[in-house]
């Protein structure tokens, strides 16, 4: 079974976006069938990278199931809008690093998942400087 | 294809080095262990010897550990369900919304800004000062050093004293140990070295006196400029002492089973410097010096392992004590939003 590719577009072509902003897109899943999907969860969240653990938050998310009286169509492009809140800001730092990012997660109906992530930008902070060498 | 088991390999922090579903096995094996030991011990204690005559009552205290058994086997076992029945982001949104109860008894303070991931600036703004608006509080670390310090002394220096006794104790009754005296000397000069060390740390913190900082408001903001206010009390001769506005990552990582701390800084501008003068204790030092945090700057920002930390540094070179250096915590919030926000469900599409 081929894996289902998942397309995630912004409605705005820059992906940058500023607190307060209305972030919108849009998904499908393409190369699924009806009723190949059990569900899928849609999430707006931002994680850490960088030489720390990773953390995580989740600011948007939205969870559909296939049900009998509302079929999951993948194929169907589906759409998504958030507020974006004041903070975190995107941030590229030495050793800390703040991403914002959309995923998609699709849960198919022979127990298996695949996710596909589209990163965005949030805020206006330039990347971090080294200003002193790291110190454990 | 079953990987190979590895018996002697160093554990790599969170990540795995096997199968997903090996691991999940594994665990669920081990919960479903402890909680038919705890269960087999639960029916052992109470049908073999509560029912038994004149048991007394340690078979009730006895419980304690396979209720812990029992209890730990659960809860490790709902955690590995909840985990493989629900995605990281569901999980996530699931401990916000348990989270985010208003707890009684707890009022909102509406003139302090509640921003994800951005630390509270209760802990600056509950201080008043007496010519700003606020007074920072001195980071609690200056003081455990001291605290650690007179820990080690202390406990060093109890065993050493053990020690010595005997080995004086030995000499006096005619028997000497002398591979044992010599083995002491080390000991006994790394417990003066402590003792040393700590005299010096109590005396600077005697000399230096009191740091006061100032500020004119809080939380500070990008691109803006601010007042402050640095106090300094003792009787010293100052070599040169300076103010500083920092920034510092901190990343919390798992390295084999340990867990690290790096820190790494990544802005410092110097606020206010002065060089070459005297502190009384009738005339403490007082200076003004304004505060501009730089249009590029992150805000302050916290997350259970990675964190943006922003503090004014008071540093200094005194003629007798050496450098001393004291850190004053401070927040920097994100610009204002000049946007109205909507909830979040009233824009989100549904389909």
């Amino acid at each position: 079974m081929t894996t289902p590719a998942i397309r995630i577009t912004f409605d705005s072509p820059s992906a940058h976006y500023q607190p307060g902003d209305r972030l919108a897109g849009r998904y499908t899943v393409e190369g699924t069938q009806l009723g190949l999907a059990r569900a899928v969860e849609l999430s707006v969240l931002w994680y850490t990278a960088g030489k720390g653990e990773e953390d995580m938050a989740v600011h948007h998310f939205e969870r559909i199931v296939d049900e009998p009286a509302r079929p999951l169509d993948l194929r169907i492009p589906r759409r998504f809008a958030t507020v974006m809140p004041a903070s975190p800001l995107s941030y590229d730092g030495v050793i800390v690093k703040v991403c914002w990012c959309v995923r998609i997660r699709v849960f198919l109906s022979q127990g298996q998942e695949t996710l596909a992530e589209v990163p965005f930008s949030f805020g206006n902070v330039p990347p971090g400087q080294i200003e002193q060498p790291v110190t454990e | 294809m079953l990987p190979r088991p590895r018996w002697f390999v160093k554990k790599r922090g969170s990540r795995r080095t096997g199968a997903r579903w090996a691991g999940e096995l594994a665990e669920g094996l081990l919960s479903a262990g402890l909680i038919a030991a705890g269960a087999f011990g639960l029916y052992w204690l109470i049908y073999r010897v509560v029912s038994a005559q004149g048991a007394g009552w340690w078979p009730w205290f006895a419980m304690v550990i396979p209720v812990a058994l029992f209890a730990y086997g659960v809860i490790g076992l709902v955690r590995m369900l909840w985990h493989r029945s629900a995605s990281t982001e569901r999980r996530s949104v699931a401990v916000r919304n348990a989270t985010g109860w208003e707890l009684p008894g707890i009022v909102a303070r509406p003139d302090h800004p509640a921003l994800p991931s951005v630390p509270a600036i209760d802990v600056v703004t509950d201080s008043p000062g007496i010519r700003l608006a606020y007074r920072l509080p001195i980071d609690a670390a200056s003081g455990w050093v001291s605290f650690t310090m007179a820990a080690v002394c202390l406990a060093w220096n109890t065993l050493v004293a053990v020690f010595v006794v005997q080995v004086i104790q030995m000499h006096r009754s005619g028997q000497p140990n002398w591979l044992l005296t010599f083995l002491m000397v080390p000991f006994v000069l790394g417990g003066i070295w402590t003792l040393v060390e700590l005299f010096r740390q109590v005396m600077l913190n005697m000399a230096v006196g009191t740091t006061r900082v100032e500020i004119s408001q809080h939380p500070f903001h990008p691109s803006k400029t601010f007042q402050g206010i640095v106090s300094q009390t003792g009787r010293l001769h100052v070599r040169w002492l300076q103010v500083q506005l920092v920034c510092d990552e901190q990343a919390i990582h798992q390295q084999g089973t340990d867990t690290r701390r790096a820190i790494c800084r990544v802005h410092r501008s110097t606020l206010f410097s002065q060089r070459k003068f005297d502190i009384t204790p009738q005339q403490p030092f007082d200076a003004t010096f304004d505060i501009v945090v730089p249009d590029s700057a992150m805000h302050s920002f916290v997350s259970s392992h990675n964190a943006v930390m922003w503090a004014l540094l008071v540093r200094g070179r005194m003629a007798r004590w050496g450098d001393f250096e004291r850190r004053f915590p401070i927040y920097v919030y994100p610009t204002a939003m000049a946007k109205t926000t909507a909830p979040t469900e009233q824009l989100t599409a549904r389909t």
